[in-house]
């Protein structure tokens, strides 16, 4: 057997780098930036970017998680329920292991970096297109890369390299419990989902006057009466559909926030009148799709008519609104 | 001097080592082993299944031991002949081109559409060829050396590895077997394709892929690249399926179509209620037995859905867990029964006005 060449020994030591280290603590410039890494495996991870006016920081503790950014304050959550995704800009270095599959590495020479024995590669794509991976983004030019020799982790890669790393330090448990400034209560990142309500219970929590369709295509039939997870409920929803097959949907949202929320989000509202009632209408259409829309405010309530119906259905269900029995 | 710095630079670089390659070869299947491997990378999920109308079962054999051969040369030609189903298919690819024939479905080519027609399969030989894929997701022993198809290897065995950042199932270990404890793996000592691999689940296997014979750089005719049909044959477009709105379906398939009078919704409310705006049309697979028919799907949520399949014909029932001994089992792995875990879908055979529903939780 011949003697290991370069490429050998830098593929050893990706491939050992997933058992290489129990700690590491790194800084690193990223684009520019300024980052810094605390990882201690196998799930506890800190990073910090120092932006201009404030660190944000990321905090992942097994599935827990907590971040801070100075602009947008504080929150905390769990993969469970929602993933936590980031964790910097620098953490994808410690794994390059990914690239041996999607790459095609090829050894350009020795160099120190950091005062460490590094391998330069350059990474190529093996597919014609560009590659995206974990933290890895491979354009079909190629990316060079900073290997280190005895742990196998990426110094350097493209625009993105460590300034500082070391490894197997005793790191304090408390850096991976992020504590929030005095008086910050950070929001917790979770799904609420809407609560399903019987329309007349729905009716009777509402400040407003509930408006149900008067008249309905022939198979209709309401399935969902839903009103906000949390807080005073605001606003209502209901959705019907059209048998034989429920192959159509009516919705009709309403609230005091549906008028606003509805006529910011669409720029292509038109005034339509029929028997001297005003509506705005919208259609959505593409090769597949199709969606009309009819809002109206009738008794006090903004009501907005939603269907995959021909837009003079949801017209014709947008003008039988009427106060709920 | 490190022996698995070799082992990993070879699989790396193994597609760099030859400029042709010829390439014969079995597959060797415990198909209840296999689906059972597959499975523990997929989340669990309740399912049920009803057949109206009626269909036909055919018994799934235990084993399946294939016969695969593989021609790649440079300008990405490549000639491909394997197995599907119980017929044997061959394929020549050039770019992005494609020409295939099998003897349920004749002559087909993308060549006229090539952008459109998507790609085709070159079957269990490319597995051996494709090794830098498996790399980030195994950990590798060297046990010895041993020579096989008259190539010197390296024998090893590997194990898989979660990714040290995410935990995820390994990927790229599908061309190998999915799912798997533990791989044995011959090496070619020189260019690093894989001679051999076997695929184990609980100590047994469940798929093993043998090189028998194989060629490096050789001169390769041209007609290797070419596909010549049976007289009187002649190359067609691949039929494909196509969405269609629901209403249009009275004028687009030859047979009436059936919905639920009051099918069911999401139940989560945080799911939209989706009508099935588009039906598809699926084109007959004489391969597989299955005739035209369309499928029209209900999303009930995240991972849930109610699918209905129609048809005119009668469509091919598989009867889960009704495995019998097929005509080439025998090697390498015991015959045993099949694993059992899964309840048979409702009903088996002949289902004329069945109604059941079974769990295939």
């Amino acid at each position: 057997m011949a003697d290991v060449t370069l490429l050998g020994e830098t593929l050893e030591a990706i491939y050992r780098s997933r058992w290489s280290f129990h700690t590491v603590r790194a800084a690193g410039v990223a684009r520019g930036e300024r980052h810094r890494l605390w990882v201690s495996r196998p799930d506890r991870v800190r990073a910090e970017y120092d932006r201009e006016n404030g660190t944000s920081v990321i905090v992942r503790a097994n599935r827990q998680w907590w971040t801070w950014h100075p602009d947008h304050g504080g929150m905390h959550g769990n993969d469970e329920e929602v993933g936590l995704g980031e964790e910097g800009a620098l953490i994808h270095l410690l794994d390059p292991t990914p690239l041996l599959r999607v790459a095609r590495l090829e050894a350009a020479g020795e160099a120190e970096a950091l005062g460490r024995r590094a391998a330069v590669l350059r990474a190529v794509p093996r597919s014609e297109d560009e590659v995206i991976e974990p933290g890895w983004h491979l354009r079909p030019e190629g990316l060079e890369l900073a290997i280190d020799l005895e742990r196998g982790i990426t110094l350097r890669a493209g625009d993105v390299r460590l300034t500082e790393v070391a490894f197997d330090e005793d790191v304090h448990p408390g850096l991976f419990v992020l504590e929030y400034p005095p008086g910050e209560e950070p929001r917790q990142a979770r799904i609420v989902p809407p609560r399903v309500l019987d329309l007349a219970d729905a009716s009777s929590l509402m400040e407003f006057t509930v408006l149900v369709p008067g008249a309905l295509p022939e198979g209709s039939r309401l399935v969902r009466c839903t009103v906000p997870g949390e807080g005073r409920p605001e606003g209502l929803h209901l959705v019907y559909v059209v048998d034989p097959g429920a192959l159509h949907t009516i919705e009709v949202s309403q609230g005091p926030r549906v008028a606003a929320e509805e006529r910011t989000a669409w720029t292509d509202w038109r005034t339509v009148a029929r028997d001297g009632v005003e509506l705005q209408v919208r259609e959505d259409t593409s090769e597949t799709w199709y969606r009309a829309m009819a809002l109206l405010e009738r008794h006090g309530t903004a009501a907005v008519v939603s269907s995959d119906l021909p837009l003079e259905t949801v017209i014709a269900i947008a003008r039988s609104l009427e106060p709920a029995p | 001097m490190s022996e698995l710095a070799d082992l990993l630079e070879l699989l790396h670089t193994s597609d760099r080592q030859w400029r042709t390659v010829r390439l014969a070869g079995r597959e060797w299947r415990h198909e209840a082993r296999l689906l059972e491997a597959f499975r523990r990378g997929i989340p669990r999920r309740r399912g049920a299944v009803a057949v109206f109308g009626h269909g036909s079962a055919t018994p799934e054999p235990t084993e399946r031991d294939e016969r695969w051969a593989l021609w790649v040369a440079p300008d990405r030609r490549v000639r491909a002949e394997f197995s599907v189903g119980h017929e044997q298919l061959v394929a020549v690819l050039q770019d992005d081109r494609w020409w295939h024939w099998s003897p349920s479905t004749g002559g087909q080519t993308n060549a006229a559409d090539s952008g459109e027609r998507g790609s085709h399969g070159t079957g269990p030989g490319s597995a051996p060829l494709e090794t830098a894929s498996i790399l980030p997701a195994l950990s590798f022993e060297i046990t010895g050396r041993v020579e096989t198809a008259g190539r010197r290897a390296m024998a090893v065995t590997a194990t898989p590895v979660p990714s040290a950042r995410d935990l995820r199932v390994p990927s790229g270990l599908h061309g190998i077997g999915s799912g798997a404890d533990e791989y044995r793996l011959l090496v070619d000592a020189e260019r690093g394709v894989l001679l051999r691999s076997e695929a184990r689940l609980r100590g047994e296997p469940f798929r093993v892929l043998e090189v028998e014979a194989i060629g490096f750089d050789e001169e390769m005719p041209p007609e290797t690249f070419v596909l010549k049909l049976p007289r009187a044959q002649e190359f067609s477009l691949p039929p494909e399926y196509r969405d269609v709105p629901v209403e249009r379906l009275p004028g687009e398939v030859p047979f009436t179509v059936l919905v639920p009078e009051h099918p069911p919704v999401a139940e989560d409310p945080a799911e939209s209620v989706e009508p099935p705006r588009q039906a598809t049309i699926m084109p007959p697979a004489p391969r597989w037995s299955i005739p035209l028919h369309v499928h029209l799907t209900y999303q009930l949520g995240p991972g849930r859905i109610l699918t209905l399949r129609e048809s005119a014909e009668p469509m091919p029932v598989r009867a889960a867990g009704v495995l019998t001994a097929g005509r080439h089992a025998g090697r390498p792995g015991s015959d045993h029964e099949p694993a059992g875990r899964e309840r048979p879908a409702a009903p088996r055979g002949d289902a004329r006005g069945a109604r059941g529903c079974g769990d295939v939780a």
